[in-house]
């Protein structure tokens, strides 16, 4: 992976190995969680913390550390899927408008010049509320979004190295076609790219929690992280805490994203 | 049979005023006709504008010329097969004035120097490995380059990697558009006695496209002077200039003592 550059620092190797940390975390949930996240007991709501409920329980009686274990899966996949999606689409959208030029970069770029008027939240609520709220509609929805933002911008990557005298210098060495994107053009492009898909991670994931927690995206009893916080907000005078241990995660994969992109910047620019 | 012919070349840019009034038509290239033999080395020179680079990109195939013929060894440039072109590609390649930015920043000299080996011989990894020693040799830089970055190379080995770029896969013409334009006295000079020496080691031909009279002079077997998209003189080696843009181009040399500076300036 090109992430993965010689010049890595240590805030850098740090936020990777924590976020590799939480991943496999998400991904091991259902092994780690000590209760079964889904459980309602009424009997056993709001306990104190203790070691058979490192953080208590909820209004339900379920045990929050288990609902922040398998929420990984919900907050941090979907945003990654989000992203990867999104730039799989962009890239090939970005190619095709960048090498054809004429009218269809024309329309291309008045369409979005209209959708990026609009705060990506607006564009997807428009959307949301066209499709109805569910988990699968919100992630089509922020696809669509991060998408179109993108599409224009490797548009513009595209652009700026195919006017640079190494693609001809590699046309008279004799590449063309599929090679002549991967050996110029993604290694070229990939860089810039990286920086802002991991600094948009945290952005994707305060907006699938946003959504949830208004009740647009994912749906109660999903333990996603913004879900969980618009849980706890009805108990928010007697036990914060409800609201406090999903919103502390939410920041620190947050931050942590927002670390690695912050070196990435300054490496590119 | 001449290597390379160029016919009636005429090129014209198109730049667009507004929606109502019509597309200016501006003029690079008119009337450019001339050929080059195997193994000759072809001189253009002109001042800045006068149409050189976009005469380079047309024998080059990578822009179109708006009507003309340019062959090579007897086949249309802009009507050959797609097998054909890679022919032509193969026994057609360049050096630009600006070797920095000839290079993917993100590649090694070996990989870039391997690029057309790449394309067009089925060497084996060791192969590559062992030809590129070879190329590097051969333009005099030590092996250890190979895995260094363009970026840590100076000016001078940037044009040198360039160079054995280009001669990888045995090309019949080299086209050096400013090749050393942007090098320093001493190193023109090296770059240029080593591309004398490839020519004779390995019977190239170059278009040798510059505005230093000078620097094309002591290359050159036949020099053509640009002026305005037109080519206005043909010169063998050592016959008189007489076009008044000829004659600009031969008094803006400096003349070397101080004596004779007030002969010219």
């Amino acid at each position: 992976m090109i992430i993965l550059h010689k010049n890595l620092n240590g805030k850098q190797l740090t936020s990777i190995t924590l976020l590799t940390f939480i991943g496999i975390l998400g991904l091991f949930a259902p092994f780690i969680m000590p209760h079964d996240p889904f459980l309602v007991d009424v009997s056993k709501k709001f306990l104190e913390p203790s070691w058979a409920y490192p953080l208590g329980t909820d209004h339900l009686g379920r045990c929050i550390l288990s609902r922040i274990l398998l929420g990984i899966r919900y907050s941090l996949g979907s945003a990654l899927f989000i992203q990867l999606v999104a730039t799989f689409f962009a890239i090939w959208i970005g190619a095709i408008v960048a090498f054809k030029r004429g009218i269809i970069d024309f329309l291309f770029i008045r369409i979005c010049d209209i959708l990026l008027a609009f705060p990506t939240l607006v564009l997807a609520f428009g959307l949301i509320g066209i499709l109805g709220p569910s988990l699968r509609n919100l992630l089509l929805a922020l696809i669509f979004t991060q998408t179109i933002y993108y599409s224009r911008i490797l548009r513009g990557l595209f652009i700026s190295v195919h006017a640079k005298e190494f693609i001809k210098a590699a046309k008279i060495s004799g590449t063309s076609g599929v090679k002549l994107i991967q050996r110029h053009f993604v290694p070229n492009i990939m860089a810039p790219m990286l920086t802002i898909i991991s600094l948009d991670l945290g952005k994707v994931i305060l907006e699938i929690a946003g959504f949830s927690f208004i009740g647009l995206g994912v749906q109660a009893p999903t333990p996603e992280w913004g879900m969980m916080i618009s849980e706890g907000k009805q108990y928010i005078r007697q036990h914060p805490e409800l609201m406090l241990y999903p919103g502390v995660a939410i920041i620190i994969v947050v931050l942590l994203f927002n670390l690695i992109s912050r070196h990435n910047k300054q490496v590119n620019h | 049979m001449a290597l390379l012919e160029v016919m009636n070349v005429e090129k014209y840019y198109h730049q667009r005023q507004s929606f109502i009034q019509k597309n200016l038509e501006i003029p690079v290239l008119q009337q450019v006709t001339f050929s080059l033999q195997e193994g000759e080395c072809l001189g253009v020179v002109g001042q800045s504008g006068s149409g050189k680079s976009t005469l380079a990109r047309i024998i080059l195939g990578i822009e179109n010329p708006t009507s003309g013929i340019v062959r090579f060894n007897n086949v249309n440039l802009y009507q050959a097969s797609s097998k054909e072109k890679k022919g032509i590609r193969r026994d057609l390649q360049a050096v630009f004035q600006n070797s920095f930015n000839s290079f993917n920043p993100k590649q090694t000299i070996a990989e870039i120097i391997e690029e057309p080996l790449l394309n067009f011989e089925n060497f084996s990894k060791s192969e590559r490995q062992r030809k590129v020693e070879e190329l590097l040799n051969c333009v005099e830089l030590e092996s250890n380059m190979a895995n260094k970055y363009p970026s840590q190379l100076s000016g001078g080995q940037q044009q040198r990697v360039n160079i054995a770029r280009a001669i990888a896969i045995n090309p019949k013409l080299i086209v050096l558009d400013e090749a050393i334009s942007s090098l320093d006295m001493i190193l023109q000079k090296n770059i240029l006695q080593l591309l004398q020496s490839l020519q004779k080691q390995l019977k190239l031909s170059y278009i040798f496209i510059s505005h230093d009279l000078n620097v094309t002079r002591f290359i050159s077997d036949r020099i053509l002077v640009m002026h305005k998209g037109r080519l206005v003189e043909e010169i063998h080696k050592g016959d008189p200039f007489k076009h008044p843009a000829s004659l600009e181009l031969f008094n803006a040399i400096l003349p070397l003592h101080p004596r004779d500076r007030q002969k010219t300036c």
